[in-house]
């Protein structure tokens, strides 16, 4: 079976949000701004097409509605196939990332 | 009235089109583009309602095509197909008018809107699509023929280099609209 394609940079993000938990759409993008240090800003239109897609994928799913003094929020939580889709990503990357430090190491040295 | 009552009303009116979204999911859409829009300025504002529009875009084509490969290349075909037969009948009309008509007309169907078309391709790719079929039906048609006269005629130095330049300008846009439908078309497919 084929591998399946990296995540792109902002799906991995979202899915790197609601792995402690479920967040409405707001609270994602407050999530992602924060663990980007402020690089990724998505607008509203970026990530529900995100989500929509994650949602059709079977990566993320609704759970219920929240209320904080405001209009009722939807929230997202990750699904057992997109924690595996986000380990996997991970695991990319660090692997990817160990490779280049150790070729900086040979350099220095 | 405040100031941001204007982009509440475009939000609600762009949330509301949005196909495939029960009312909930909606409110939730609009209702996150207004708290990010809170903390900015106009630009922000200007920003969360470009994104709506193109998340608006993005699901008609998601919806009608179902991110398939196939549905996209033959809907897009189509559409530049149809685009190409009803731009050949529209510059034919006008054919008689000033020479500055014609030409504007024949720049604004055959260049300006292909390249607005292929800069909205990254949320629905059948616009790549649909300008890729255009440009190579209108080579075929146009300039094909002509394009081994100007050559010859240009190598030899008599003649034949504008028709020979508007021919590559246009096997240019040709390879840069499929190249934007394959990356269109790739990211379709990825999450």
């Amino acid at each position: 079976m084929a591998e399946p394609p990296p995540l792109r940079e902002p799906t991995f993000f979202i899915l790197a949000a609601l792995a402690p938990g479920p967040l409405h759409g707001y609270g994602v993008i407050k999530a992602v701004e924060e663990m980007s240090g402020g690089r990724v800003r998505l607008r509203a239109g970026t990530l529900y097409g995100a989500l929509e897609r994650l949602h059709d994928d079977g990566l993320v799913e609704f759970a219920g509605e929240s209320h904080e003094g405001g209009p009722p929020r939807r929230n997202y939580r990750l699904t057992a196939r997109g924690s595996d889709a986000l380990t996997r990503d991970a695991e990319r990357l660090r692997a990817n990332a160990d490779v280049a430090l150790a070729r900086l190491r040979e350099r220095r040295t | 009235m405040t100031r941001a009552a204007p982009f509440d009303r475009a939000v609600g009116v762009l949330a509301g089109r949005l196909p495939g979204l029960d009312d909930g999911a909606r409110a939730e859409v609009a209702a996150t583009a207004r708290a990010g829009a809170r903390a900015g300025g106009a630009c922000a504002r200007a920003a969360e309602l470009a994104s709506l529009a193109g998340l608006l875009l993005e699901l008609v084509a998601r919806r009608q095509t179902h991110g398939r490969r196939a549905r996209i290349w033959l809907q897009g075909a189509a559409a530049g197909l149809g685009y190409g037969v009803v731009t050949t009948a529209l510059l034919a009309a006008v054919g008689s008018a000033p020479l500055a008509v014609t030409l504007a007309g024949t720049v604004t169907a055959v260049v300006l809107l292909p390249c607005g078309a292929l800069l909205l391709a990254r949320l629905d790719p059948r616009a790549a699509v649909a300008v890729l079929v255009f440009w190579t039906w209108r080579l075929a048609l146009t300039n094909l023929a002509a394009a081994g006269a100007a050559l010859g005629a240009w190598t030899s130095g008599t003649d034949g280099g504008e028709l020979l330049a508007r021919w590559c300008a246009m096997c240019t846009g040709i390879a840069v609209a499929w190249h934007i439908t394959r990356r269109t078309t790739r990211r379709n497919a990825a999450i």
